[in-house]
């Protein structure tokens, strides 16, 4: 359960002794924004690199080492409309390690130290420290292309979304980015120390009162907490847009985006999760089965179904020349399920499947954590049980019901021109 | 049924040989909900040639056949063993690599049943033409998937260095000509041969009860009869041990956004059996951290001054075999950055010698690194070495690592980096990029 620490700051702690690490993870979660998207990835980057106290990367790693390998990093996240900056560390218990106690007290010490207490001189950062960032970061940005699977993904995403700060890389942008100065970045960054909602998660066999303690001390003031609505939700539209681009690939790439406005946990969602099992979102699914297994024109084909933003998209690495076929099978495939022609035993295993790997999630700390994060935003905590049980009800026309939701409103197509 | 306590991680591991050879290990994890299993064979991409079962020749048959089997191996006269594993709620998937092949699922809703489906339907064969050849499209994309992927051209392109004329040098799934020549008689012959029980191991983890779970497995094995085992006769890979045969630099331009540089190091050394040889390994995973992790000077210095950033990387692979190091990184400057790598292999030894601060704080960290990933029911299956380290598993490591001495790091370190091992690859964006 949640512990409301000051106001906008709450604390999640799940004590259990299957795993011989401890994990927390402070999230600075605020609206998400397109023109802040760069500067938050870089900051998580700048943060990560080094701190008044771990002023070079070789003594933040050195830290890390004197604490058993325990491992340290930012990441950023965009979940529907808000914007995640997430500091997750982790750390062998001590039952394990010839090791005195103390490494939770540690690990809150080094939190708050790279959290507060950043590499920075006059009201900038850290010069060096940022450059390299920044530097690495355009790096990154440009290799991204090299990366064909995530670069039709993400060029999916730019047709598919109206709203820039869903169709942006959650990772920024290059013209953003070379914007971003020491000073600019400092002080977005007191912004979003002063304003962010915090949420803190922790997971191991660790005291809860001691956590509470803890997590009391770190300096954050009281703030707001996010009340907009977390889905994003764009309307769908009666005509597709397409976008072909050709590069020199052996492979192409064709991936569809499909509008589904049925979101997390609302009346529709378990619905939804079995609709895209029979899709494409599992091994067995209708697109695996029929791109893959009969028509043997992929290696792979498959869905996913992001239920924060209403948004199916489907993607497919195949031969350039088969585009049309490949096309025509996975309409087919949609219209399929819209007609109720899905067999009992897909519908079963569908679920099966589900289930399983619901179960499966929980023996993942990482998976964990991001559960209860996702439980903290969304004000709702759901039991094994009553997953297990609301996945059960969903019946045959529920199915169907969603299917009929699925609108086609995208086509991206990479085109190969090498053999 | 042998029992092995690792009272130190609250982990049990039971242990027994059966008769046919099947050599079974299963690691209770309780509170867990899933069970994952892995049935695995001696067998992988660089045994491509041998003498069949009941034949006397030695016999080639093309590249890529280990992959197709494994790919095949799933579909019977009747049914698809992954669409069974599903109709069980079970993920099922297989991977080949040099040396081995394996198959494995995970589930948490029927593990008995799911664990008889692995071992049924690799243990029943059954192939026939025309499901092969349909496997050739879906094996050719696959292999184009991987020629579009930078970062596998760049490993194989160490790899061609380091065992040009060596079955390394090629693709595990094969080429799409290849792949072409295979016929249900190859699939046959390298599966009598490779898959008898007394070649395979099976590993269980997870939400399961350990008495239970070896019986069904007996009884299970009791069922199916199994020839004789016989002694397999491998073709011994051409490996030239003067390191004469290394190609030392080769680059090649692509359409990429930057260059890649990589540097290697192939093992001429011998690596010692069973054990020792997971003690050498570790020791070489040592010695790499201390020279180049984050940790370093080494690293530390060619970050700050641009050379590398957070894609460098270094890696150690020892298979049955071979073994070889490489150092990696997106670069502005390849030149410098395989020109540094060097200096600093070639004066290691001077580098580390009564650096004990940073070796006891490897050691640490090395340790954790060890007990975070027992949270993992993969990793722990995966990590079982079966023969290649006598059934060491993950337990077994963190007393080795604890029990290392610099010293010993000093003298593999002597042994293993050879100036005549290194070579260089690199991969430059195209003029006009």
């Amino acid at each position: 359960m949640r512990t409301e620490i000051r106001s906008g700051m709450g604390l999640t702690v799940t004590p259990t002794k299957k795993f011989k690490t401890t994990r927390i993870a402070i999230a600075l979660i605020e609206p998400l924004d397109s023109k802040s998207l760069t500067k938050r990835m870089l900051l998580a980057n700048v943060l990560e690199a080094a701190s008044e106290h771990f002023p070079t990367q070789k003594a933040v790693a050195e830290k890390l080492s004197k604490m058993y390998g325990a491992g340290f990093g930012i990441t950023v996240e965009r979940r529907g409309n808000v914007h995640i900056l997430n500091c997750v560390f982790d750390c062998v218990n001590e039952r394990y390690l010839d090791a005195e106690e103390g490494l939770l007290d540690e690990a809150f010490a080094f939190l708050k130290q790279c959290i507060f207490e950043p590499l920075v001189s006059n009201e900038e950062f850290d010069q060096a420290t940022f450059e390299r960032q920044k530097k690495n970061l355009g790096f990154y940005m440009q290799t991204v292309r090299d990366d064909k699977q995530l670069y039709a993904a993400l060029s999916l995403q730019k047709i598919y979304f109206a709203d820039e700060a869903q169709r942006t890389p959650s990772f920024g942008t290059y013209e953003q980015l070379k914007k971003i100065t020491p000073k600019a970045l400092y002080s977005y960054y007191t912004e979003c120390i002063r304003n962010d909602q915090i949420e803190i998660v922790v997971s191991g066999n660790v005291d809860e009162k001691k956590c509470e303690e803890l997590a009391r001390a770190l300096p954050f003031t009281e703030r707001q907490e996010f009340n907009g609505s977390l889905f994003y939700n764009q309307r769908q539209n009666f005509e597709i847009n397409e976008e072909v681009e050709h590069q020199t690939v052996v492979q192409g790439k064709l991936d569809l985006a499909y509008s589904l406005p049925v979101y997390y946990r609302t009346a529709d969602y378990y619905a939804a999760l079995v609709f895209n099992g029979i899709f494409g979102g599992l091994p067995l699914s209708k697109l695996f089965m029929n791109v893959r297994e009969k028509a043997s024109l992929a290696y792979y084909a498959n869905s996913s179904y992001d239920s924060f933003r209403g948004f199916v998209s489907v993607q497919t690495g195949i031969q350039a020349k088969n585009r049309n076929a490949v096309q025509t099978i996975i309409s087919k495939q949609l219209e399929d399920i819209k007609n109720g022609q899905i067999t009992q035993r897909e519908f079963q295993d569908t679920k099966k499947a589900l289930q399983s790997s619901f179960l499966s999630r929980l023996d993942s700390p990482t998976n964990n954590l991001d559960q209860k994060l996702v439980n903290v935003l969304t004000r709702e905590e759901i039991s094994v049980q009553g997953w297990q049980t609301a996945l059960e009800a969903v019946c045959f026309e529920d199915v169907v019901e969603v299917a009929q939701k699925t609108e086609l409103q995208s086509i991206y197509f990479l085109d190969g021109e090498v053999n | 049924m042998e029992i092995v306590q690792y009272p130190q991680f609250d982990e049990k591991l039971y242990k027994e040989k059966l008769d046919n050879g099947l050599e079974v290990n299963v690691l209770p994890k309780s509170g867990y909900h899933k069970t994952y299993g892995i049935l695995t064979t001696d067998y992988g991409s660089l045994d491509n040639k041998f003498v069949p079962l009941h034949k006397e020749k030695m016999e080639t048959v093309p590249d890529g056949v280990a992959h197709f089997l494994e790919h095949k191996l799933f579909e019977k006269e009747d049914h698809d063993a992954f669409d069974l594993f599903g109709h069980y709620g079970a993920d099922a998937n297989a991977f080949t690599s040099f040396t081995n092949t394996s198959y494995l699922f995970s589930t948490a809703s029927f593990p008995q049943k799911s664990l008889e489906i692995l071992l049924d339907f690799v243990q029943r064969p059954y192939f026939n033409a025309k499901s092969v050849e349909k496997e050739k499209g879906i094996i050719g994309q696959e292999i184009k998937m991987y020629e579009d992927d930078i970062d596998w051209r760049f490993y194989f392109g160490m790899l061609k260095n380091l065992y040009p004329d060596h079955p390394l040098s090629v693709d595990i799934a094969g080429t799409i000509d290849s792949i072409a020549k295979i016929t249900v008689q190859n699939l046959y012959d390298c599966y009598w041969t490779f898959y008898h029980p007394q070649n395979m191991n099976l590993f269980v983890t997870g939400a399961v009860d350990p008495e239970e779970t070896l019986d069904l497995i007996k009884e299970n094995q009791s069922k199916k009869s199994f020839s004789p085992a016989n002694e397999i006769k491998r073709a011994s890979l051409d490996n030239d041990e003067s390191g004469q045969d290394i190609i030392p630099y080769r680059m090649l331009e692509l359409d990429t956004q930057r260059p890649k540089a990589a540097v290697g190091v192939k093992g001429l050394d011998q690596v010692p059996d069973g054990r020792e040889g997971l003690v050498y390994k570790l020791r070489i995973d040592m010695l790499l951290w201390l020279l180049f992790s984050d940790t370093s000077t080494n690293y530390v210095r060619l970050y700050n001054e641009g050379v590398i950033d957070d894609s460098f990387d270094f890696m150690f692979q020892l298979e049955r075999g071979f073994h070889y190091v490489s150092v990696s990184s997106d670069t502005n400057d390849p030149q410098r950055f395989c020109h540094e790598i060097i200096a600093v292999l070639e004066k290691a030894e001077q580098l580390l010698k009564g650096q004990y601060t940073q070796f006891n704080l490897a050691k640490k960290e090395l340790i954790g690194r060890q007990i975070h990933s027992m949270n993992s029911l993969e990793t722990i299956a995966n990590q079982y070495s079966g023969h290649l380290f006598n059934g060491a598993t993950i337990f077994d490591k963190v007393a080795i690592i604890q029990d290392m001495t610099l010293e010993e790091i000093l003298t593999t370190c002597k042994d293993f980096i050879r100036s005549e091992a290194v070579s260089v690859y690199q991969i430059l964006p195209k003029e006009g990029n």
